[in-house]
């Protein structure tokens, strides 16, 4: 656990004090065991002084009495007594010597003399003390072993009687013809106590017994003791007995002073030797692996930020293993970036056409509009007009391949550029270029950087227009498209994405409406696009509060007769008003409310149908129904219940059906259509002659009518064109056994042609525009009592 | 101060040829003719084996004031002649030993001669002398 905290660092730091620390340790223990030596060194020569010392005194105290032994055996009186064994003289002889000797020269502190005959045998002694004789046994019996010459030699030895000891010296009494001996005892204590002059420390000197026989005066107390040194030797005699104990002791704490002061250094040395290895490790450290790892770790954080840095590799310094490291890591960034840049080409790039798709756009829309980098800009919204009946009609294949044609003619017209730069590192992207994408099916959307005036603006979009104005060429089908376009201006129209994308929205929405191609945004467009926006949400609502309404618009015979009326929805919205049925019917195609729509559309045509029965009888109703429609597996039922409920003849009822919703599925329409036909409805194709529907095929279907679509029937009088096909379609019709309707009649002049030409309906702002209900039934009174007039005129 | 630099090295320099040009005193003979030749133990022994055993100490006054052999009597090699031996010696016949300071002194030498020419029989000499007698460590004696 504790290793994820710990850094490279905190490790090395942790670990040289560990030895520094060790090194501290081991070189206090070593103190304490050098400090240990010297003191046994000292104590050791501080014995080898004593040792030598109290030789030395041993000796000068053995010289001074064998130099009082000479003296006295020089003594003719005490030869003379030796030799006739005269005890008494001897005795008062030897205390003389005693006393004088002892008084006046304290030489040497004598403590007994003894006078042998020449066999060793004891003549007299005389000491301080009368009770015991002081003479050294085993002295005296070194001195009987001897023979010859030897016994003229003086011998000494320190002896022990009665737990103190002696020095005995024994003189040969009677020059070179031995008579006795004369043995000196003095107390060696007398010379061995001049050690404290000699050494200069203070001296101790211990009896056998333990008693005490010379203590120097500075002799340490024993409080005091420790800050001494006390060294003990243990004098032998001759014959291996320990008879005396002398101890030096001497001051240590100079010494101590020495050492500690010694040891402080070490410890000294060893932090600052320690402090220094830190250092130059970290140093170390930090120039051949910290530095590379932390520009390393940068560099992924840059990376992280801001992925454009993976095109940059890293420069690093460092050992061997960090600099491969860094390449490995450089390769890798290589990979990464190669592979980020497939990424973003596939999340930012529309398949179809090759241009930057929604996601794209959208970012670098969000991009532009971010406070801190904005620059004006216009965003055009471009939707292709007329799209969606090529999709119906031709089929996907074809749309997918006018759109990448359609793709390809905006990018020519336009300053684009093809790389795909990644939204999010926008800002060191200099590109000023246009930029255009695919948002949607047939939606494009263009974004003109620093563009924001109008002038400038229109001059783009004519520009567009004028690219699409030659007819494609798609598997030999030529093809016409128009373009709606819708503008808004950053930062006048809105100041962010959202905002700016409805706003151009709204006007390409008023620009197709109003086919006029282009279309700035006008805060005026807000109201009746609010709505239109709003569409999907709104109709649900609308058909449950009966917004809906259908006006009629009456069909008229060639003798100017009413025959029936087309029913066409409107949505009367509670805030904008009247909307056409080409407005919502997509949107409700797409949400799916298209057939509970149709259902009550159908419901509502056939009452007011019936209804009407009773005034106008025989007059039909048309109904249009959308190739979804069609599609709605109820609506037969529900046509059915219909017939069921009302009492209507179902001839007078027509479903209107475009080619295109027909040709969507030929087979199923077919069968749909046959269904219908048995059940007695009238069958109408609308619109006929805009799609691209065989005739042979519509030889097959169960239709009794064709509605000629208002384009030709409007221009038929100026244009000869128009007018050929009007009369090829009605004589179609005609050998077919088809009822023709005319719409789009709004001159009487196109009336009579139509008439000319066998029509057999017309219908047309000639003579009404399409009526709510109410005004339908007037506009019906009105005309039938005007013929009533008419007739009683005629 | 430089002076007196100047004459220690003079000194130095005056005793180092002196040392160099002075002669080693001369050794003893390992024998003298006529003579018995002893040391420090054949002394004692004699001395106690032969009671009437005459010891005479060679040196001059000076040299036996440091001490001498307990028994020894002094008659300096210079004043040694046969007048001068017959007042310690009482016979021709009477054992008679020499002893000086050791063996570079040459006076028992020439004492010890003397009393072969002047005819004593039974003449002892004790070549290593008052050194010989210290070094062993017997009694000596001093007044």
């Amino acid at each position: 656990m504790l290793q994820h905290h710990l850094s490279i660092r905190a490790i090395l730091v942790w670990t040289i004090s560990l030895f520094g620390l060790l090194s501290l340790l081991i070189a206090l223990v070593t103190g304490s065991i050098y400090r240990d030596l010297t003191l046994k060194n000292q104590e050791q020569a501080l014995e080898r002084l004593i040792t030598i010392s109290s030789k030395e005194l041993l000796n000068e105290s053995r010289d001074l009495s064998t130099e009082l032994g000479m003296s006295l055996q020089s003594n003719q009186a005490l030869r003379k007594a030796v030799s006739s064994q005269d005890i008494v003289a001897l005795q008062e002889l030897l205390e003389n010597q005693f006393h004088q000797y002892f008084m006046t020269a304290h030489v040497i502190e004598i403590s007994q003399l003894t006078v042998f005959d020449a066999a060793l045998d004891t003549l007299s002694h005389f000491s301080s003390n009368f009770d015991t004789s002081l003479s050294c046994p085993n002295l005296i019996n070194e001195a009987k072993s001897r023979t010859g010459p030897e016994r003229l030699k003086t011998l000494d030895a320190l002896c022990t009687r009665n737990g103190l000891t002696f020095h005995s010296v024994l003189v040969p009494i009677g020059g070179l013809r031995i008579m006795g001996y004369v043995e000196i005892t003095s107390a060696p204590v007398h010379f061995l106590k001049k050690i404290e002059q000699t050494l200069g420390n203070p001296v101790k000197v211990t009896q056998p017994n333990g008693s005490v026989a010379y203590q120097s005066s500075d002799w340490p107390d024993t409080n005091s003791l420790q800050n001494f040194l006390d060294a003990r030797v243990e004098l032998t005699n001759a014959f291996g007995e320990a008879v005396i104990a002398v101890s030096v002791c001497t001051h240590i704490n100079t010494l101590f002073e020495e050492l500690n002061q010694t040891r402080n250094l070490i410890i000294l040395g060893t932090g600052i030797t320690t402090l220094i290895a830190i250092f130059i490790a970290l140093l170390g450290l930090r120039i051949t692996t910290l530095k590379p790892l932390t520009q390393l770790k940068e560099q992924i954080q840059l990376m992280r930020k801001d992925p454009i840095q993976m095109r940059r590799s890293v420069d690093v310094r460092g050992t061997e293993e960090t600099r491969e490291l860094a390449k490995s890591f450089n390769q890798m960034t290589k990979e990464l970036n190669e592979l980020y840049q497939s990424l973003q080409d596939m999340a930012y790039r529309d398949k179809l056409t090759g241009l930057p798709n929604r996601n794209f756009f959208h970012a670098r829309l969000d991009q532009l509009t971010a406070t801190d980098t904005a620059t004006p800009f216009s965003l055009l919204l471009i939707d292709l007009d007329r799209f969606k009946s090529v999709n119906d009609t031709l089929g996907h294949h074809i749309g997918d391949k006018l759109l990448t044609a359609a793709a390809e003619r905006f990018r020519e017209s336009l300053r684009t550029t093809d790389l795909i730069v990644l939204p999010h590192f926008c800002h060191e992207f200099q590109e000023k270029g246009d930029i255009i994408s695919r948002i949607g099916g047939d939606e494009f959307a263009v974004i003109l950087p620093e563009t924001t005036d109008p002038k400038d603006i229109e001059i783009v979009c004519r520009k567009l227009i004028q690219s699409i104005k030659q007819n494609f060429q798609i598997n030999s089908y030529p093809i016409s498209i128009g373009l709606s376009t819708g503008i808004s201006v950053y930062p006048r129209d809105g100041d962010d994405m959202h905002t700016l994308m409805r706003h151009a929205d709204i006007a390409m929405y008023h620009a197709k409406s109003s086919r006029c191609g282009y279309a700035f945004y006008e805060p005026s467009l807000e109201k009746h696009k609010h709505i239109a926006l709003n569409f999907e949400s709104d109709l649900k609502l609308a058909i449950n509060r009966e917004e809906f309404e259908l006006f009629y618009q009456p069909k008229l015979n060639r003798d100017n007769q009413v025959v029936g009326a087309e029913a066409l929805t409107r949505w009367i919205h509670p805030e904008v008003g009247l909307i056409p049925p080409d407005q919502f019917i997509p949107a409700a195609e797409k949400t799916g409310l298209i057939h509970p729509f149709t259902h009550w559309v159908i419901s509502e045509a056939i009452e007011q149908c019936l209804y009407w029965q009773s005034e106008y009888p025989g007059m039909g109703v048309s109904i249009n129904v959308s190739a979804i429609s069609l599609q709605d597996p109820e609506l037969i039922d529900v046509i059915r219940t219909q017939l069921a409920t009302y009492p209507i003849n179902p001839r007078l009822i027509t479903l209107e059906l475009t080619e295109t919703a027909v040709m969507r599925d030929p087979e199923h329409a077919l069968m749909k259509l046959k269904e219908l036909s048995l059940m007695g409805l009238t069958i109408s194709i609308d619109d006929f002659g805009t799609g691209y529907s065989s005739l042979a095929y519509l030889k097959k279907l169960p239709v009794n009518e064709i509605k000629i679509d208002r384009s030709f029937v409007i221009d038929m009088t100026k244009d000869r064109d128009d007018e050929a096909i009007v009369r090829s379609i009605i004589s179609l019709a005609e050998s077919l056994s088809l009822t023709v309707v005319a719409e789009g009649v709004e001159t009487e002049e196109a009336r009579q042609a139509l008439v000319n030409l066998n029509c057999d309906t017309l219908q047309g702002y000639l003579f009404s525009r399409p009526l709510q209900i109410n005004d339908f039934l007037l506009w019906l009174k009105e005309k039938k009592s005007l013929e009533a007039s008419n007739s009683a005129v005629g | 101060m430089i002076n007196k630099l100047i004459s220690m090295a003079f000194l130095g320099l005056a005793m180092f040829c002196g040392a160099a040009l002075a002669e080693d005193p001369p050794v003893s003979p390992d024998m003298i003719p006529g003579t018995h030749r002893v040391d420090a133990e054949d002394l004692i022994r004699l001395a106690n084996e032969i009671p009437d055993l005459r010891i005479i100490d060679a040196r001059v006054a000076n040299d036996r004031a440091q001490g001498y052999i307990e028994g020894s009597v002094n008659l300096p090699d210079i004043d040694t002649d046969c007048d001068t031996l017959t007042l310690h010696i009482e016979s021709l016949t009477q054992p008679v030993l020499f002893y000086c300071n050791g063996i570079k002194c040459g006076r028992s030498v020439k004492s010890a001669r003397k009393a072969i020419d002047c005819g004593y029989q039974t003449v002892y000499w004790f070549r290593g002398g008052y050194e010989e007698w210290l070094a062993k460590g017997y009694p000596v004696i001093k007044d």
